[in-house]
């Protein structure tokens, strides 16, 4: 494996940086040298690829929901209680 | 500060969502009739939904419904800064999910404060390092692109990994909210966030990353 140009401690330091990175909560000096290493090291770029889509995917993700009749039971219980409380 | 990266990979909540949850606690400071409604309509889902990924069972998620709208809407009237609604909620739901009877996969044990603020990789988590093989992105994007796998994966995070990915990347909150959830600083809730994306995207990537045919290119 040719780890010459890429020795892994610096890949793991790079890495430390690509969820801030990817937020935009990077200075722009570090932002600039993080798109530098990209462009240059394949294995940080394929880390950048599958974290932005592994944070996407859950962006994406539809919620689970709560069928009409189970949620009007469950709201219906809170109700009574805030009723039986004076807050409602 | 910079743009992000990527567009996409901003908090999804908008200007218009903080000025409906401005009016919905209007509403209920007014003691407006239809202010209770309001309020469901307007959180259950999102209550239910985190529940349910927390927990891990419907049971419990409704129980964690159930009595977060109860103990929300008791003390909301005495709420004075509107922008602090959604992370005063969330760490009445997260309260309340620390409090449900199971927890993940584990009958009968409640998960404890220490489980949703301290993981076990806290310090020492596991960092791996990128393919060497440059794997095809193309080949990842389908295997992350299975809801259920996403689930599945989530359910099998740690709880302190579980909580700021619910919490930022699928409800949206910023660094700063997920700090106060959690009673954290906003530099360890980064930290703790960037860790639980790697622990989740390494389960969605599962044991064998793909790889790109050596030689075929």
């Amino acid at each position: 494996m040719d780890d010459a140009r890429h020795p892994e401690c610096d890949c793991l330091e790079w890495l430390e940086t690509l969820s801030g990175y990817l937020d935009g909560d990077v200075g722009e000096d570090l932002f600039h040298r993080i798109e530098a290493h990209i462009a240059e090291c394949p294995r940080c770029a394929w880390a950048v690829a599958t974290l932005r889509e592994t944070i996407e995917a859950c962006r994406r993700a539809p919620r689970p929901v709560l069928e009409p009749s189970e949620l009007r039971r469950v709201v219906e219980r809170a109700r009574e209680e805030l009723h039986r409380q004076g807050v409602l | 500060m910079i743009p992000p990266a990527d567009s996409n990979a901003a908090p999804r909540r908008d200007p218009a969502e903080r000025e409906r949850d401005r009016e919905i606690l209007a509403a209920v400071q007014r003691g407006d009739a239809d202010a209770f409604d309001r309020f469901v309509e307007r959180f259950g889902p999102m209550i239910f939904s985190f529940g349910l990924r927390m927990c891990g069972n419907r049971e419990d998620a409704e129980d964690v419904l159930q009595e977060t709208l109860i103990k929300v809407y008791t003390r909301l009237r005495t709420l004075q800064d509107p922008d602090a609604l959604r992370a005063w909620l969330w760490r009445i739901v997260a309260n309340e999910c620390r409090m449900s009877r199971r927890g993940p996969r584990d009958p009968g044990r409640q998960v404890n404060i220490e489980e949703l603020l301290a993981p076990r990789e806290e310090g020492g988590a596991p960092m791996e390092l990128p393919d060497p093989d440059a794997p095809d992105p193309e080949a990842s994007t389908i295997r992350l692109q299975d809801r259920e796998r996403l689930e599945e994966a989530i359910r099998n995070l740690p709880p302190a990994y579980r909580i700021i990915l619910l919490l930022r990347d699928f409800e949206g909150l910023t660094s700063e909210e997920v700090a106060r959830v959690l009673g954290i600083s906003v530099p360890n809730a980064k930290v703790r966030l960037h860790r639980a994306r790697l622990a989740l995207r390494k389960l969605l990537l599962g044991a064998e990353p793909p790889r790109a045919a050596k030689g075929s290119g």
